[in-house]
Parts: structure tokens; sequence; C-alpha cells
């Protein structure tokens, strides 16, 4: 795989092999993630409003990953770090928190239980993207 | 919703994931095997949005909500069709893969639109 990598142009480097698949997995969070609080938010923000918000965020988050993943250069580079990031300490933050107070989340987020209502997959992806970006780093 | 259909989709978008991982481990690019499985997947699903549109317009009603019925409806035709193109644009192994994940997150919709469809 490393030798496929070497060979790979370096403005492409990062969203080629296993990160083309990285970025189709965070596109499908993404996009369900901005529906989910889309509907949270339209039909019943009035329940829950706190965990709605943080629904809203993580979507952001997850979108914002997604775009600078599939871009190229330096700038990209770290905002897909700091948002790969964002997303490891909010997945393992609320995910300890729901779990403490079941009452701050009525409803659960993408983040709550660790992601374990998306089979622990927003726990799982960051820690990929973040590896990923390390392996690819001398190609920004 | 028709739970055979449902289930005979989910069996048989599962093993089209299984054969495009195949394909990955035989290190094999997107050819015209994962765009015939990507066509034979999606026109599955076509089925199921005409059966729903059929049903709805029976005048059944999603127990978990319209919206979000719809919603996952319209996203089961999205996803196969931008997992193709995504993956053909990778010339390796991975391209395979990547159509691979579409069918995996296929099934996951399926499973969401029956659990919408009965509460």
């Amino acid at each position: 795989m490393a030798e496929g990598e070497a060979a790979e142009p370096e403005r492409t480097a990062r969203r080629s092999g296993p990160g083309r698949v990285l970025i189709a997995v965070y596109g499908v969070f993404a996009l369900a993630a901005s529906a989910r609080a889309g509907v949270q938010i339209a039909t019943k923000f009035h329940e829950a409003p706190v965990a709605y918000l943080l629904s809203a965020f993580a979507a952001v988050v997850y979108i914002v990953a997604t775009v600078t993943l599939a871009r190229s250069g330096r700038v990209s580079y770290r905002i897909a770090v700091t948002s790969c990031t964002i997303e490891l300490i909010g997945v393992i933050a609320v995910g300890t928190y729901s779990l403490t107070d079941k009452d701050a989340f009525p409803d659960a987020t993408v983040w709550s239980g660790y992601g374990n209502g998306y089979g622990y997959v927003p726990l799982v992806l960051p820690m990929l993207g973040l590896l990923w970006l390390w392996r690819t780093r001398r190609t920004v | 919703m028709v739970d055979a259909l449902a289930a005979s989709l989910i069996v048989g978008v599962l093993v089209l994931a299984g054969l495009s991982l195949l394909l990955t481990a035989l290190n094999r690019r997107v050819g015209r095997l994962v765009l015939a499985a990507a066509a034979v997947g999606e026109a599955g699903l076509l089925v199921q949005v005409v059966w729903a549109i059929v049903r709805l317009a029976g005048g059944a009603r999603p127990d978990g909500g319209m919206a979000v019925f719809i919603g996952y409806l319209a996203g089961s035709l999205l996803i196969l069709p931008v997992a193709a193109a995504w993956g053909l644009g990778e010339r390796t192994r991975w391209g395979p893969a990547v159509v691979a994940a579409g069918f995996l997150v296929t099934a996951v919709i399926i499973v969401r639109m029956q659990q919408v469809w009965h509460g």
C-alpha cells in the first residue's frame, strides 16, 4: 500500500486508496447527521434543545471533515485534523455524559452511548481519520 | 412495506457488498461487474420505492413519521449511484471497497425504513 501511495500524485493522495472509502463513509455520516438534526429541530426542538443542537453541531463537523479530507492542501489538512479531533473528543465526552446523565439526552444524538446507535462507527471514524491524516502527512 | 421484499433486498445488497469486498481482496478495480452489481441493487431499491409509493397512495402511513420515511426512501436511491461514481474515480482495489460501503449503508437504510414504517 505504501508503494501505491508514493505512486499517487501528491495533490490527490489524501483522497486515494483507503482515503476514498473513509471519505465515502464520512459523506454518509454528514448526510445522515444533517438529515437527523434537521428533522429533530424542525419537528420537536422543544423536547430536547441541547441534544438537537448537539446533533446539528455534529452534522456540521462531519460536513467539514468530509470536505477537507477530500480537498488537497495544507489548510484543508489542518482543518481535517481539527474536525476529526473535535469528533473524537465529542463522541467520548457526549458518550460518557449520556451514560452518566440520561436525563440530559432524552433523545439520542449521533454521539450518545459512544455512537452505539450507529454501530460505534462515530467512535471509530475519527480514529481512522486521524490515522489516515497522519499516514498521508508528507503529501500535504 | 412488504417485509419479504425488504428482507430479500437486505440479503441481496449484503451479498453484493461481499462480492465487492472480494474484488477488493483480489486487487481488482471497479469494472463492469461492480457497476452491474450496483445497477442490480439500484433496480431492487426502485422496486421498493415504487411499492412504497403505491402503499402511501393507498392510504397506508408509516408509524414513525412521514417525513422521516420519505427521507430514507429518497436516500436509499441516492447512495449506490454516488458510491459507484466515487468508486469509479479510484483506479485501485479501493474502488470496489467504496461500492461495498455503499451496499452496507443501503442495507442499514432498508432496516431503518422498516423500523420507521412499523413505528
